[in-house]
């Protein structure tokens, strides 16, 4: 994950305030990867 | 190889930092050759078509804020967008279901208006108080972006494009992504939430760089 795991994104419908990012330190999986 | 950089972007049209981080992007991208793409994702699915109240009313009634508490929230929230050029009207916005505008993007994305389309639907719904989750009031905004209106109302009343918003949520479950906005950039690197503009514009120069080390 790049940038400041604590920018502002909306999760649910909790958006008003800064929440923390997504905590995972690894990228997203290679989408190819998940295709069926 | 192509410079065009590929970015998938997950977000929600009911998405304050979404409209935000769609600023801070397009800043950071400055400059670089960019292909983006939108993706569906629902952060209140169980949201009324039609919710009589204000985004306060909604947010005190439905997730039992205090009044006190949410007012300050959206006005530290408003000053933000206000930084990147956004005049939010938190008094003036309908809150609604958005798994039709969802499916309208869909729509947009196959007749090659999908970009030009999430711009008006995120103004219209932050900036201009307009309904968004009414299929009539999103084929009005789909006329103003040079779609077919009459078409585009008939695929939001037959859920045309229904399959595809469900798929993009599946991709995003298998992703990982909980929050959004959520930009994957180039297939391969996650950045989370409304970052600076300096962070995209990294991410995408790490992208360049290791094209230009694999061609060289």
């Amino acid at each position: 994950m790049l940038g400041d795991p604590s920018a502002a994104s909306c999760e649910g419908d909790v958006c008003a305030v800064p929440v923390a990012a997504q905590p995972a330190e690894r990228p997203p999986a290679e989408p190819d990867a998940d295709e069926e | 190889m192509s410079d065009v950089i590929k970015v998938d972007v997950w977000s929600d049209i009911a998405c304050p930092w979404c409209f935000i981080g769609k600023r801070k992007f397009e800043t950071g991208a400055e400059g670089f050759d960019v292909e983006v793409e939108y993706h569906s994702f629902e952060l209140a699915p169980d949201t009324p078509v039609d919710f009589e109240g204000s985004e306060i009313d909604f947010l005190v009634a439905h997730k039992g804020m205090p009044a006190a508490q949410v007012e300050p929230m959206l006005a530290q929230v408003k000053g933000i967008a206000a930084e990147v050029g956004l005049d939010y009207d938190f008094d003036a916005l309908q809150h609604t279901n958005t798994v039709k505008a969802h499916q309208l993007l869909h729509y947009a994305k196959a007749h090659g208006k999908q970009v030009e389309l999430k711009e008006r639907l995120l103004s219209a719904y932050f900036v201009e108080g307009r309904h968004v989750g009414r299929a009539e009031d999103l084929a009005d905004l789909a006329a103003e972006v040079g779609l077919d209106r009459e078409d585009a109302l008939r695929a939001l009343e037959a859920n045309e494009y229904v399959d595809a918003v469900r798929a993009d949520q599946e991709q995003a479950m298998r992703y990982g992504i909980r929050g959004v906005p959520f930009f994957v950039i180039d297939g391969k690197y996650g950045v989370s939430g409304a970052q600076a503009p300096e962070t995209f514009a990294a991410a995408l120069k790490q992208v360049q760089d290791e094209r230009a080390g694999v061609a060289s």
